[in-house]
């Protein structure tokens, strides 16, 4: 290599001192330094050989003949060889541009391909889970369902029963269960109430009021206070017969709301009454979330009308 | 008699040289050659591409002039421009292939992979 080059360097200094030296031999060797000098040299060595060949041709003929055509022509191919190497090395280079490119592309759109389809596995499995989540909840409203009519036909065994829009109520006659202006509960009461607690106890989630009510005799304050004892003393029944303390309140509503007309003696006796408003687990939150409670049959308890249920399963 | 003598050198070296042009053969080859790589030039759309474009103009006149020369019984000069001539239609021709792949690569460089959609 070191010889190639000095016999170059050689052929330069003597064609320098040369006196008329043909332009075209003059390029060649311009030509020739570039090729060996730049990326040719590495890329595309053969060719650069080449150039390097066709210089030493025109050289020696230049020494043998001077300037004549011959020597030109010779110059003249050995600057397009020399040029040939120059652009054969960029082709080399731009293809290996091209193919680290395309092998960058190939990498990101296959991470690309991969984050997709891991988006795809992830909202699969979500769409999964929401699918046994809807599934679960469907199964356990109809369990609750079930329940809340398994209880009511119970309790339409031992008691009168209506549905509204708060739940099922059983309603219990005051005269069944309490003496005249009294709170404490009847042995007759006891035994109904403990039916009503037996029933109730199968349905453990459900959320109960005791509401006690009078006739419209006597003052205010009188029957508040008398409703809310009598409540209260069922309540107490209850939770002694297995009902969760934290299940049930109970509350005092006097003469309010009556359901028959004070004016008569058998409106007066139906309307001194205790009420158990039973919301049943699923039926609770329901009501909670404003939709009214499911009968029986399935229809809407609202007004107490059997119109169809309005209520949808959810999506 | 060195008249004479000099007279028969003369004839001699004018027949000699006569001979020696006739001995040169036409270089119907390489002239072949030549129009065969400015054809492969042309085919690689050198006309199209500027610096290419040049050489291939300048191959194509050197070939012209090569059939002229052999049609003027000066073998060797034609000779000589059918070699000039292939290698100015073989640089056309790597001068339009590095034009494509110049071309090639800027559009590589420049592709972007297709993403997942974001709605």
């Amino acid at each position: 290599m070191i010889s190639r080059h000095a016999l170059i360097l050689g052929l330069l200094v003597c064609g320098g001192c040369a006196s008329s030296v043909p332009r075209e031999l003059a390029d060649a060797r311009t030509a020739y330094q570039r090729a060996s000098s730049g990326p040719a040299a590495r890329e595309n060595p053969a060719q650069v050989h080449v150039a390097e060949q066709a210089l030493s041709v025109a050289e020696k003929t230049f020494d043998d003949e001077g300037d004549s055509d011959k020597a030109r022509d010779r110059a003249y191919v050995a600057i397009r060889k020399a040029e040939l190497a120059e652009v054969q090395a960029d082709i080399a280079q731009l293809a290996k541009q091209t193919a680290e490119a395309q092998q960058r592309s190939q990498l990101a759109n296959a991470r690309t391909q991969e984050q997709m389809r891991n988006q795809l596995g992830n909202a699969t499995a979500q769409l999964a889970a929401q699918r046994q989540e809807l599934d679960t909840e469907r199964q356990a409203r109809a369990e609750a369902e079930k329940r809340a009519a398994d209880t009511r036909a119970a309790l339409e065994r031992i008691a009168a029963v209506r549905s509204d829009n708060r739940g099922v109520i059983v309603t219990l006659p005051g005269g069944v269960l309490f003496a005249s202006g009294k709170s404490e509960l009847l042995g007759t009461a006891k035994t109904k109430l403990s039916e009503v607690a037996t029933v109730l106890s199968k349905d453990p989630n459900a959320k109960l009021t005791v509401e006690g009510y009078t006739d419209s005799r006597g003052s205010d304050q009188l029957n508040n206070e008398l409703s809310e004892k009598r409540a209260e003393a069922v309540r107490s029944f209850l939770v002694s017969r297995g009902i969760a303390a934290a299940n049930i309140v109970a509350e005092g509503h006097g003469k309010d709301k009556p359901i028959a007309d004070n004016a008569t003696a058998e409106g007066r006796a139906n309307n001194r009454r205790v009420e158990i408003v039973v919301q049943s687990g699923q039926a609770g939150q329901r009501a909670a979330d404003g939709v009214p409670a499911a009968t029986p049959n399935g229809s809407n308890p609202t007004n107490g009308s059997n119109t169809p249920p309005t209520t949808a399963p959810k999506p | 008699m060195k008249k004479t003598t000099l007279c028969y050198l003369g004839a001699i070296a004018v027949v000699a040289s006569v001979g020696c042009g006739a001995s040169y053969p036409a270089p119907t080859e390489h002239l072949a050659s030549s129009m065969a790589a400015v054809r492969a030039a042309q085919e690689t759309g050198a006309a199209n591409v500027p610096k290419a474009q040049l050489y291939l103009k300048l191959a194509e006149e050197e070939t012209a002039q090569a059939k002229q020369l052999i049609e003027d019984g000066n073998n060797e000069r034609a000779d000589y421009m059918t070699l000039r001539a292939y290698n100015d239609a073989t640089l056309a021709m790597a001068i339009s292939r590095q034009s494509a792949a110049r071309a090639q690569a800027a559009q590589a460089t420049e592709a972007r992979p297709s993403g997942p959609s974001h709605q």
